[in-house]
């Protein structure tokens, strides 16, 4: 969503987590306001708008990844550690991580995961957290807290000699306090480092396209297979939502569903072969059919493209040069009318239908999904600018009420929060203990 | 003391007369839970009779019970099943609140894989609608009359599915909650009227202060509605079976279904199997079967385990074993796992036990005498294939293995897990280490345990069962794993159960001193003064959660945290 203006005084650096959680403490000394921040920019959404003056603590060079241990799929990273950074250390070791679709180069790996941000692999998220494992974080408090299997007892290094890889999320005992820093943009903990959960990497993949006029004809293949849990990164886009992320692409279907097929290290090719004959039997059930390419689009490049990063400016704003993002958890089976209920505020701004770019990314093995509405602009045009902010408002409005989940709200948190107030109150007196003195992104959505 | 006259009228007043009851011989019904004399201080084999029991019906009147609480002496306990000691009131001020009156499936999304429930939904009662298209849940061995709303929102527990169907606390989709002060809160994008397909949000997620790893244990509000997340069951919908109590045997064995007991020659390879398998994705459902756990399940009862354990064989080819069980929705997919399994028990050295041979008493002890002198009887099987294709297909001794098969299947599918097995050696069962994290640190506590035992197995204050009884197995496709230690012992005697005091209590000082990870023992105020010092303090986290959210003490603290004094 568009982003608010920003004060910003001055930008920190900390080295270390000892000089971190000393920011921290100082902060509560003489009220200072902190904002962190371990991408590189530019910063796409409004986490780090702050409506006060404060202080820009940036992690972005925080870049140590000092665990990758292939036999429990799992390593541990710094905030500013990239995606690029991470499947390059991974690869050696035969592995990889869910991610987001093609996030910018310079998107924060820990960032990604901390906002929740879905990854194109549905099946391998079995919880919401995921790809979390432990963390270690500092309160708004100054007080520091691993969580996890980290939480204790013992040092890290004890954890691991005893056999442990701080992979298990919850904990210790009774808490699951990176779930409280998770989704909280800021406004609960720092976190300095965390272990993630890693795949192995395909020997060998053979990506498809199920091309479809409507939506609707795309929705019951993918809940046939999600079930199922067949098949590897999977997502739904549309005419204009495959072109922005595969420019110069002549897609002929209005909608396309991505369907990757892999083999790993054990029996790859008979892995892909069965997979391979099970999804084409899903598809056939449902009148579609496993392509390898629809018009000049092939499934291979598209999938490439998916899973690296993109440019310096992400995909979405790569066509116009910015791009309105709306986007909301739902179920696949409503999702067709919160699209279509946001194409009508499209319309009402003179937003053409074709000028719509759908993202649909099945989450949490498809007990739901992210649905992303798209409209690229030119951020050098004032109307335009006016007229995605008119969009975004009166959109926003309309699918809060008819029950789209703003998750992870951006922009208009305020209205998102008012939908679950007893919530917001106990997420207030959450913040009260965290950050007593509120030095974490103070004023953000009324904490 | 009983609830006074005008908490009872105020009682009353809220769920009706009926619903009240505050007469001694119904208190004392629930002031018995599994084994309590390992948890009581005192050793007693009763736990503190509650002031009264209130059945409430609707979130509205539990909503009035905890603001009449919040301003009295009294204390509110849920329970839904209610089996494990925490489930008890801790003292005599504290109101049970019973909620088999909240039984309602309010909902199965079989599309987006979702239930809601609420808290006297049993799991078999959700299952046995679940199985019939294609979905299942998960299950804690507990057994499968368990509240499914209690161990995914207020406590822990292991289920023997998990390699496919996670970990309760994991699968957690949204959750109606009356907090301490009555007040309801909904969770996630139920509580933004948005359906209950997630608990995150917005924002920051409050789940993780509701429940952690170990849950609540109903010291901080009631949980009065949870949805959590099915999984894909490619089993058979329906079954007929055949024989009378305790054994049932299916008629038929399932399409593409694989049930097997995997023997392992050392730990090594079990622990490196384990992690192949879930690599590959195999198993649906597996339960490490310690070489006791294998003997008892071969038998119907104890004169039985005593004469098959006497056979001198289990320990010869049972130390390392998992019982799995395996589905496939296509020819192809269970052609795979079938052949992917043949690789990895070649790559471990591992052995399919074979089911086609008699487990009878008589065939093993005429079986123990023949192989006395053989160190590994299953060596011909390991080495090779065509031997194990025989014992898994062959005609010879089909009725037999089908037998095992349904064994299996009650156990890895129905989580048949009667009160009858695990407290048939003794009548007392307990548990100590149960961290989770990776498989290799489960072995590490299985291990752990073992050791510890045997002090007590030569003194004869447990039951004698090799010390190894690591019960569990790996979740999410290999991603995690999980081994408690179990204990056998005698609860009428009190030097067995001080045994197994000092047992779950150096259990915790080691996972302190060896970091082996927070213990299923290291939940409640005691727990936590010993744990939180070397685990982020997390101790004084939880107090100041409980004073934030419930400062006048309405819910009973003693197996989740107390105030924080200092606030």
């Amino acid at each position: 969503m568009i982003a608010n203006a920003t004060t910003l005084v001055e930008i920190l650096t900390p080295a270390t987590a000892d000089e971190l959680r000393t920011l921290v403490l100082q902060a509560n000394q003489d009220g200072t306001n902190l904002v962190v921040t371990s991408s590189g920019a530019p910063h796409e959404k409004d986490g780090l708008a702050c409506a006060e003056p404060h202080r820009l603590v940036d992690l972005s060079s925080w870049k140590r990844i000092d665990l990758i241990d292939r036999r429990n799929r799992v390593c541990r990273i710094e905030p500013g550690v990239t995606y690029s950074e991470i499947l390059d250390a991974l690869e050696p070791h035969g592995m990889t991580i869910p991610m987001p679709l093609a996030p910018r180069r310079t998107k924060s790996v820990l960032a990604a995961i901390m906002d929740r941000e879905p990854s194109t692999w549905p099946n391998r998220q079995w919880d919401g957290s995921d790809p979390i494992g432990s963390t270690e974080f500092i309160f708004g408090s100054g007080e520091h807290f691993r969580t996890g299997a980290a939480g204790g007892p013992g040092s890290i290094e004890e954890q691991r000699k005893a056999g442990g890889a701080q992979k298990f999320s919850s904990g210790p005992s009774h808490t699951d306090f990176h779930r409280v820093v998770q989704g909280a943009q800021g406004t609960m903990g720092i976190v300095t480092w965390a272990t993630v959960r890693a795949e192995l990497m395909p020997s060998i993949e053979d990506p498809h396209l199920l091309g479809a006029d409507t939506l609707e004809a795309l929705i019951p293949y993918v809940y046939d297979v999600q079930r199922a849990m067949l098949g590897e990164q999977s997502f739904i886009l549309n005419r204009l939502g495959a072109a922005m992320l595969m420019p110069d692409t002549d897609l002929l279907p209005p909608f396309v569903c991505v369907q990757n097929i892999a083999g790993f290290e054990r029996l790859p090719e008979e892995r892909v072969a069965y997979q391979r004959d099970d999804l084409a039997a899903h598809a056939t059930r449902h009148d579609l059919r496993l392509e390898r390419s629809l018009g000049n689009l092939s499934a291979k490049d598209l999938l490439i493209r998916a899973s690296r990063p993109s440019a310096e400016i992400g995909w979405r704003a790569g066509r116009d040069g910015a791009c309105l993002s709306v986007f909301f958890l739902t179920t696949l089976d409503r999702s067709s009318e919160l699209i279509r209920l946001f194409t009508e505020c499209a319309r009402d701004q003179g937003v053409r239908d074709a000028d719509i770019g759908l993202y649909i990314q099945p989450i949490v093995q498809n007990h739901g999904c992210h649905v992303e509405l798209m409209v690229p602009y030119d951020p050098a045009a004032p109307e335009s600018v006016q007229r995605m902010q008119r969009l975004e408002e009166q959109a926003v409005a309309r699918l809060l009420d008819a029950g789209a989940f703003f998750s992870r709200p951006y922009g208009t948190a305020d209205r998102v929060f008012a939908k679950n107030p007893a919530n917001f109150l106990l997420v207030r007196q959450v913040k009260s203990l965290f950050d007593p003195n509120r030095v974490l992104q103070r004023g953000k959505w009324g904490l | 003391m009983p609830l006074d006259d005008q908490a009872y009228d105020t009682l009353t007043g809220i769920v009706g007369a009926s619903w009240v009851e505050r007469a001694a011989c119904v208190l004392d019904t629930y002031a018995y839970y599994q084994n309590p004399e390992t948890m009581n201080q005192d050793g007693s084999q009763w736990l503190p009779r509650p002031a009264a029991v209130v059945l409430p019906e609707s979130p509205e009147e539990i909503q009035e019970i905890m603001r009449f609480c919040s301003r009295s002496k009294y204390m509110a306990k849920p329970i839904s099943t209610g089996f494990h000691t925490a489930a008890a009131a801790s003292n005599d001020d504290t109101i049970i609140l019973d909620l088999k009156r909240m039984d309602r499936i309010i909902d199965v999304d079989e599309k987006n894989q979702i239930a809601v429930i609420e808290p006297y939904v049993r799991a078999i009662d959700l299952q046995t609608q679940l199985l019939k298209i294609g979905l299942n849940c998960h299950i804690i061995s507990a057994g499968a009359n368990h509240s499914l709303l209690a161990s995914h929102t207020a406590a822990w527990g292991y289920g023997v599915t998990g390699a496919a169907t996670s970990h309760s606390g994991r699968n957690l989709l949204g959750v109606e909650w009356v907090l301490p002060s009555g007040d309801i809160v909904t969770l996630g994008s139920a509580g933004s009227g948005s359906g209950w397909f997630s608990c995150e949000g917005p924002g920051p997620s409050m789940r993780g202060v509701m429940r952690g790893f170990h849950g609540t244990f109903g010291g901080l509000g009631v949980f009065t509605k949870c949805a959590i997340k099915l999984y894909k069951y490619d089993g058979p919908r329906s079954w007929d079976f055949e024989g009378q109590s305790p054994t049932y045997v299916l008629k038929e064995v399932p399409k593409r279904s694989k049930f097997t007991a995997i023997a392992f020659p050392s730990r090594q390879a079990e622990k490196d199997g384990g992690y192949k398998m879930g690599e590959a994705e195999l198993n649906y459902g597996e339960f490490r079967t310690p070489m006791f756990f294998t003997a008892l399940g071969l038998t119907d009862n104890n004169l039985e385990l005593k004469e098959a354990l006497d056979s001198g064989l289990f320990p010869k080819f049972a130390n390392n074993v998992l019982s799995c069980v395996f589905f496939a929705a296509s020819d192809g997919e269970f052609a795979w796992k079938q052949k992917a399994l043949a690789q990895i028990l070649k790559e471990t050295n591992a052995a399919p036990v074979p089911f086609n041979l008699s487990a009878s008493v008589g065939s093993l002890k005429i079986a123990g005498r023949l192989l006395a002198g053989v160190k590994d009887p299953l060596a011909p099987i390991r080495k090779s294939p065509m031997l194990q294709r025989f014992a898994e297909s062959s005609g010879f001794g089909a009725a037999q293995r089908r037998a095992t098969q349904s064994k299996l299947f009650w156990l890895l599918v129905r989580n048949a897990v009667n009160i009858q097995s695990a407290f048939r050696p003794s009548q007392g069962m307990a548990t100590m280490m149960g961290a989770f994290d990776t498989w290799d640190l489960a072995h590490a506590q299985a291990e752990y345990a073992a050791k510890a035992k045997q002090k007590y197995i030569e003194q004869g204050l447990i039951i004698a069962d090799g010390g190894d009884l690591g019960a569990g197995g790996t979740f999410e496709n290999g991603h995690l794993g999980y081994l408690e230690g179990i204990i056998l012992y005698d609860p009428s005697n009190p030097a067995s159960v001080e045994a197994v005091r000092d047992l779950v209590e150096g259990g915790l000082r080691a996972s302190i001193d060896e970091a082996l990870g927070v213990p299923i023992a290291g939940f409640g105020i005691h727990a936590n003064k010993q744990l939180g010092p070397s685990c982020s303090h997390y101790d004084t986290w939880v107090s100041r959660i409980k004073t934030a959210l419930d400062p006048n003490t309405a819910s009973d603290p003693f197996f989740y945290a107390e105030a924080d004094e200092d606030e």
